[in-house]
């Protein structure tokens, strides 16, 4: 099942495959990459059910391009019925009685989901290394991290288990973990999908998003998913959300980038980087270099930390396992709670709370938590200023290819201030997607394009242009 | 912004229901070092005059009942109802 959703649904239509000939070539190839650890929960035999069902409506389904179409949710997607863990502990034997908005949009587009896919604890890693349910190993090379925390995912649509994933990106949790693998991660205008059912991490950046094989295959999920949906007060209204029907290739895109990003670039990508913005002039586009002082690049990090964890400690309060979750008893109420949560929450996210606990703590409240919104404020405004004449702007999908897990946990890889500006299109709500762009040492690597908010057909029609260009021969090995 | 020791963690910890092993303790206080240092470069930036973002959206709205024009009417009754006299 190496082909794209168009292709796929080509043969559904044509009868030369059928939907459970889908299923089962995703369920070998699931087993043959399990080593990956890229599911925490299978859904072959429901799946393999619904398929036989769904069979005899085929002929009928031309415009529905989802119909019969294998693919997974985050494991922080809630789903009737199956279990939902956000990756931890706490929520081991958590199964929710109600469905996510996105995976009703997609149960009514009757496309079939296989997993839920292994990630980050509650969202927060970066990695794909602290979830409870074991790291996940980059498709490419068992040995290197796929990034997260949406890592599951997008490695099951790198390894061809499913056709597109839907997950969750607060800082860059979609897009570099596209880089890694070379897939398409697209994170919306925030509140275009609905987040109703999906566990926060840090609801003023947090975005559900896709992963899937080509910028085509993510405008087709979008157009089924982008709806307005009443159960979630940020949802918004977009204009237009039929992003596969309308998206076009464009010529003369005018493309800003920021001055003297590679220097924080590793090595082996620098070149690339460039190359690629080389490429992009050779086929009649304007490339325009924006200055970005180091005092703001340095920013974003801090920023994102303060908001992230302190939105996060508040979000995962209600872990006290009375409710839901994992319950080992206690004498009184307040001991149950302290003993329920030290048993069933990771180390990683308990750092996020305590150090979000502390900062928005009387005395820090103002001094750090605000200021930090500030700096949000003034990094909002650097967003829109990297988009001033401009069609969009372009960033490295990461500052290097996947780093090997051992130098993760050693502590010898550290993220660049070139990593920390996918956090900018968190920080504005705007639009942003990560396309393959080439490969080094047989890793791949990506370039990530941003726009104004609610310009997601604009970023799909630049998207789609750019991956035409790379495709054709732009891409090298 | 006060001096934050080892064992002031415990305590953090404990008022967010989690005990913490000696472990954890050096993990989390080797996060907080790091991130205090990055904490100078916020405060270089002058934030006179900038209000705080909360959510990206500035037009942030109610739009439950802008979309929902039959909804907004049953709202009205419903507050009429209760809320009012």
């Amino acid at each position: 099942m190496s082909s794209t959703i168009l292709d796929l649904h080509q043969k559904l239509i044509e009868q030369k495959i059928k939907i459970v000939n889908l299923i089962d070539d995703s369920e070998k190839k699931h087993n043959h990459t399990i080593r990956n650890n890229d599911a925490i929960t299978t859904t072959y035999e429901q799946a393999k059910q619904q398929a036989m069902e769904l069979q005899q409506y085929v002929k009928q389904q031309k415009n529905n391009l989802l119909f019969g179409i294998p693919y997974s949710l985050k494991d922080n997607i809630t789903t009737f019925n199956i279990k939902t863990t956000g990756g931890s502990k706490f929520l081991e034997n958590y199964v929710p009685p109600f469905n996510a908005s996105i995976y009703e949009s997609l149960i009514k587009a009757n496309a079939i989901l296989i997993a839920k896919a292994n990630c980050d604890e509650f969202g927060m890693g970066g990695t794909g290394l602290y979830s409870a349910y074991g790291q996940v190993h980059n498709h490419y090379d068992f040995n290197r991290i796929v990034g997260g925390s949406s890592s599951g995912g997008a490695n099951q649509v790198a390894s061809d288990v499913v056709a597109f994933s839907i997950s969750t990106d607060t800082g860059d949790s979609i897009r570099r973990p596209a880089s890694f693998v070379g897939v398409v991660g697209y994170k919306p205008t925030s509140g275009l999908i609905s987040r109703y059912g999906v566990f926060p991490y840090a609801p003023s950046l947090d975005c559900v998003g896709i992963n899937a094989k080509s910028v085509i295959d993510s405008a087709i999920v979008a157009q089924h998913v982008v709806e307005f949906d009443n159960k979630d007060f940020t949802s918004q209204k977009i204009n237009d959300h039929h992003f596969f029907n309308n998206i076009k290739e464009i010529k003369n895109i005018r493309i800003n980038v920021i001055k003297d990003i590679h220097i924080y670039l590793d090595k082996e990508v620098r070149e690339e980087y460039q190359c690629a913005l080389n490429i992009l002039r050779t086929h009649g586009h304007h490339i325009k270099e924006m200055n970005v002082t180091i005092e703001v690049l340095a920013t974003i990090a801090p920023t994102y930390a303060t908001i992230s964890y302190s939105e996060g400690s508040s979000c995962y309060a209600n872990l006290t396992g009375i409710n839901f979750g994992i319950n080992d008893g206690g004498k009184t109420y307040e001991e149950m709670i302290l003993h329920n949560r030290t048993k069933g929450i990771g180390k990683e996210v308990i750092k996020r709370l305590c150090i979000g606990e502390l900062l928005t703590n009387k005395e820090n409240f103002k001094s750090i938590f605000t200021r930090a919104k500030q700096v949000r404020t003034l990094l909002v405004s650097t967003y829109k200023e990297l988009l001033k004449e401009a069609d969009c702007f372009l960033l490295p999908g990461a500052s290097s290819i996947a780093p090997l897990i051992t130098d993760v946990l050693n502590k010898k890889f550290s993220t660049s201030y070139a990593d920390d500006t996918l956090i900018l299109a968190n920080f504005a709500g705007a639009p942003s997607i990560t396309i393959p762009y080439t490969k080094v040492n047989k890793m791949p690597f990506g370039l990530n394009i941003n726009c104004h908010q609610f310009e997601d057909q604009k970023l799909f029609n630049i998207a789609y242009s750019l991956e035409k260009i790379f495709n054709d021969g732009g891409k090298h090995e | 912004m006060k001096d934050i020791k080892k064992q002031d963690w415990k305590l953090i910890a404990k008022q967010i229901f989690l005990n913490l092993d000696d472990e954890t303790i050096d993990m989390i206080h080797n996060e907080w070092l790091q991130l205090e240092q990055s904490f100078v470069e916020l405060q270089k930036i002058n934030v006179e005059n900038l209000s705080p973002t909360d959510y990206c959206h500035n037009d942030s709205m109610n739009n439950l009942r802008e979309d929902e024009p039959n909804l907004q009417q049953t709202n009205l009754i419903n507050k009429t109802k209760y809320f009012i006299g």
